[in-house]
């Protein structure tokens, strides 16, 4: 027993050692190494935003360390980050999925409130809803014709509450139809899901694969939600010919700091980030890695009242929808 | 014929045979260590191959996926720890097999078998990738659930006889799997107002805890005893006699390629019905669990078939059909290679350079494991004092690696405690891991099938697949037990 107890104190030991963090620095920012949390796996091609970041971004030539606190629907990062000290040395960034759903839908440490915005890349989630050519519709209209006539329409979506579960179910709402939803989780399970005709329609991300997918017939997008129109297919309606404001549902990748970021911090990281986001080869990295690269600047303002604008319409579906917490 | 001539050299250029080595020998040596991940390997090597074109770019990655789904049976065999969550099921005859002093022999038929069922599958993904894609997608949520059910119902087979505490174990495995958001309403549940909980518990946290330190705990208990040390020696075996099991190879190479080919089941699911479709074939089933050379080559020729299988759906139709195939498809996607049906008409070179170079990766793996397994199987040389406390590094390691979370860490000492006392109390492990690896499956696909069918079980039914799967269950429970009442019958008759 004694063995037992020593080796679980070793574990323990271990794991809370290699929690410990260094603090310490002086008062000219920035002069010490910057975290730059990060919600998504190692790797993954969301976390490439942050180290694509970190290459780019001239931060007085200090270090940035990716920190990846993955869980949570990226709320885990967004904790951290809310807790953290507002000295400008630690930036995260989230998508709508952390910032704006997770605080309706879940019980989280953190509002919008909590945080500073410095700007934004759009992510490659900006949405369109598809079809299977087996179910026979070839729009929107042809859904409420179905439904209105008694048919079932059978949907899904990637992450149940989502944005993007949202925004079809604003559709819904817009259009006074109730279609049958069958969550699936991720969109590779959906992509199944429609090869395999076990689902009608699925609202996906709008991604090189499924333009792909559009041309060659394998997929039939229906309505997208984006401000400008879907390349290669631009008969296809935007949400907005149906009363949805796309502008609610063109998910950002946002990069933020704690609420209590003094002025001048906040100033310097904004004009850097500014920066980064107009910087070409940057933009053009982020397209190369499969991601969307369109980067609109913001000021703090104008964006910060973007994000409450959406969080109002999420709050109110999610709440119709009985998704809200 | 000069298109196929092009094919040969690119596959055999020095660039290609290169990425190939280094892919592979990557792979094994990642896939061997505890908690480290088939996925972790890729990611690893993934930045090196963006200034790659992006032939050589697949070749290496590919490597590493083939040579850690091979990998992680070594530690499987050798420390009773699955390297990665697809060798779970070489444990159940790879450790016995090793403990009797044959680890060199499961270690080469692990390799062979993985190499034919990689061979296979490969071939397959030449041949018949698009009409297997189309037979895939027929699974739905009812014979996802039929699946998991047959997959659930291998309890028995991995008890070691009592059914009892095997019972309870899967039952302790599922009921990990229900911690965090609910599949379908994406409620919380079991998470005690902690949001790390939110996404679940990972399998390979509970897996490294259960399996991995629960077992060096006991070891470092046990005085070190060098006659019990598992005998370190040179395989007995020639390929040949392994060859001689070559037929059931090739059936669990076509069950490991069909179950792969289906996005989301995957290497796991796909071993655990080899091992069961090899005891029910097997002349005596009673010898597995306890050493059985067909329990290591039914597993592992059925796990690496998934490997061709799995870029079946990614290339003919552009789904990834496993996690780790996903994030092959992000690399491709930095290439600016999109995968899909028009990848066959428009980049024939390209596919079929793949597809052939897949076949050349598994040879080069029977090579390079040949000479990386000689170098592991001296692990057992190691006394416990430094392979404890090196296992149990390398285990933490792993386990903060798959998130990145100190959170994850702190799980896995709960773990170390469920896994030794279950041990301690003679309650099998193997069952807890089938509740890991099916019980979300079997939940969300069931509440999805009752979703489509408005709530009736007739859904189970109507669908001849589902239908199929779950008769063939109920026969492969009962069937055992009517036979045996009419021996013992037959026997009182006589």
């Amino acid at each position: 027993m004694k063995k037992l107890s020593v080796l679980l104190a070793a574990t323990m030991s271990l794991s809370l050692f290699t929690g410990c963090s260094q603090s310490g620095g002086t008062d000219v920012y920035p002069s010490r190494t910057i975290t730059w949390i990060s919600p998504s796996e190692a790797g993954s091609l969301a976390d490439t935003l942050g180290r694509d970041a970190s290459e780019f971004l001239d931060l007085g030539g200090q270090d940035i360390v990716i920190s990846n606190l993955v869980g949570g629907s990226q709320s885990v990062a967004l904790t951290a980050l809310a807790k953290s000290d507002p000295d400008g040395y630690t930036v995260g960034v989230s998508g709508y999925a952390g910032l704006l759903t997770q605080p309706i839908q879940q019980q989280v440490e953190y509002s919008l409130e909590d945080f500073r915005y410095l700007g934004c890349l759009q992510s490659p989630w900006t949405s369109v809803i598809v079809a299977t050519p087996n179910s026979g519709l070839t729009s929107w209209d042809d859904v409420i014709e179905r439904v209105k006539n008694g048919g079932e329409v059978i949907y899904s979506t990637g992450i149940t509450g989502g944005s993007s579960h949202l925004g079809i179910l604003q559709m819904m709402q817009q259009s006074d139809i109730q279609l049958k939803y069958v969550p699936y989780s991720g969109t590779n399970e959906v992509n199944a899901a429609l090869e395999g005709n076990h689902i009608d329609i699925a609202i996906m991300p709008i991604s090189g694969d499924n333009k792909a997918k559009f041309a060659s017939g394998q997929l039939v997008p229906l309505v997208h939600f984006d401000l400008v129109e879907l390349e290669g297919s631009p008969d296809v309606p935007c949400c907005s010919e149906y009363g949805v404001d796309p502008a609610n549902y063109i998910n950002y990748d946002v990069f933020c700091v704690p609420k209590d970021t003094p002025d001048d911090v906040y100033d310097y990281l904004k004009t850097k980030v500014d920066e980064l986001i107009q910087n070409t080869e940057y933009i053009e990295r982020r397209q190369a890695s499969g991601n969307a690269g369109y980067a609109p600047t913001f000021t703090e303002e104008e964006f910060t009242e973007l994000l409450y604008n959406a969080r109002d319409v999420y709050e109110e579906i999610s709440i119709e929808a009985g998704l809200a917490k | 014929m000069t298109e196929a001539l092009q094919i040969l050299f690119t596959v055999f250029s020095l660039e290609s045979l290169g990425s190939m080595l280094i892919g592979v020998t990557a792979g094994i040596i990642i896939g061997a260590l505890p908690g480290l991940s088939i996925i972790m390997a890729i990611i690893v090597l993934l930045p090196f191959t963006y200034d790659m074109n992006s032939i050589s770019a697949m070749y290496l990655l590919l490597g590493a996926y083939c040579g850690g789904t091979f990998g992680g049976s070594i530690s499987a065999i050798l420390l009773n720890t699955p390297g990665t969550g697809v060798a779970v099921a070489t444990t159940f005859d790879g450790y016995p097999m090793a403990k009797k002093g044959k680890a060199a022999d499961a270690l080469k038929v692990t390799l062979t078998a993985s190499t034919f069922g990689g061979i296979f599958s490969a071939f397959a993904l030449l041949f018949l990738a698009p009409l297997i894609a189309k037979v895939a997608f027929v699974f739905g949520p009812a014979e996802y659930f039929a699946l998991t059910v047959f997959g659930l119902s291998m309890v028995a087979n991995v008890s070691n006889g009592n059914l009892f505490k095997g019972l309870i174990a899967a039952t302790v495995g599922m009921l990990v799997t229900v911690i965090g958001a609910d599949p379908i309403e994406n409620v919380p549940r079991f998470v005690f107002g902690e949001i790390q909980l939110f996404s679940g518990i990972n399998t390979t946290v509970c897996m490294l805890g259960v399996f991995a330190l629960s077992e060096m705990l006991l070891l470092s208990q046990k005085k070190e005893n060098k006659k019990e040390a598992i005998a370190v020696g040179k395989s007995t075996l020639s390929i040949r006699e392994i060859l001689k099991h070559s037929k059931l190879m090739a059936i669990c190479s076509a069950i490991g390629l069909y179950i792969g080919a289906i996005p989301g089941s995957g290497g796991d699911i796909g071993a655990y019905m080899c091992y069961d479709t090899a005891k029910k074939l097997s002349k005596h089933p009673e010898e597995f669990g306890h050493g059985a050379i067909e329990g290591v080559i039914a597993p592992e020729s059925g796990n690496n078939a998934t490997t061709g299988s799995a870029l079946i759906p990614m290339l003919t139709l552009g789904i990834p059909g496993s996690a780790a195939v996903g994030v092959l498809m992000n690399a491709l996607s930095v290439h600016n290679i999109t995968p899909g049906p028009d990848l066959f008409t428009n980049d024939k070179f390209w596919v079929y350079s793949i597809m052939f170079g897949l076949i050349v990766i598994n040879i080069l793996m029977f090579i390079l494991g040949n000479g990386l397994t000689k170098f592991f199987v001296k692990i057992n040389k190691v006394p416990q004092k430094v392979l404890v406390p090196c296992i149990l590094v390398l285990c933490m390691l792993g386990g903060y690696s798959i998130k990145t979370s100190f959170f994850d860490l702190n799980l896995i000492p709960i773990f170390i405690v469920l896994g030794y006392f279950m041990k301690k109390i003679k309650m099998p492990i193997s069952p807890m891991a089938l509740g890991i690896v099916l019980g979300k499956l079997a939940e969300t696909n069931f509440r999805r099938a009752l979703i489509l069918s408005d709530g009736s079980m007739s859904i189970f039914i109507t669908r001849p697949i589902s239908a199929f799967i779950l008769a063939f269950t109920v026969y492969s429970i009962v069937s055992p037990h009517v036979k045996e009442y009419f021996k013992n019958k037959q026997a009182k008759t006589n």
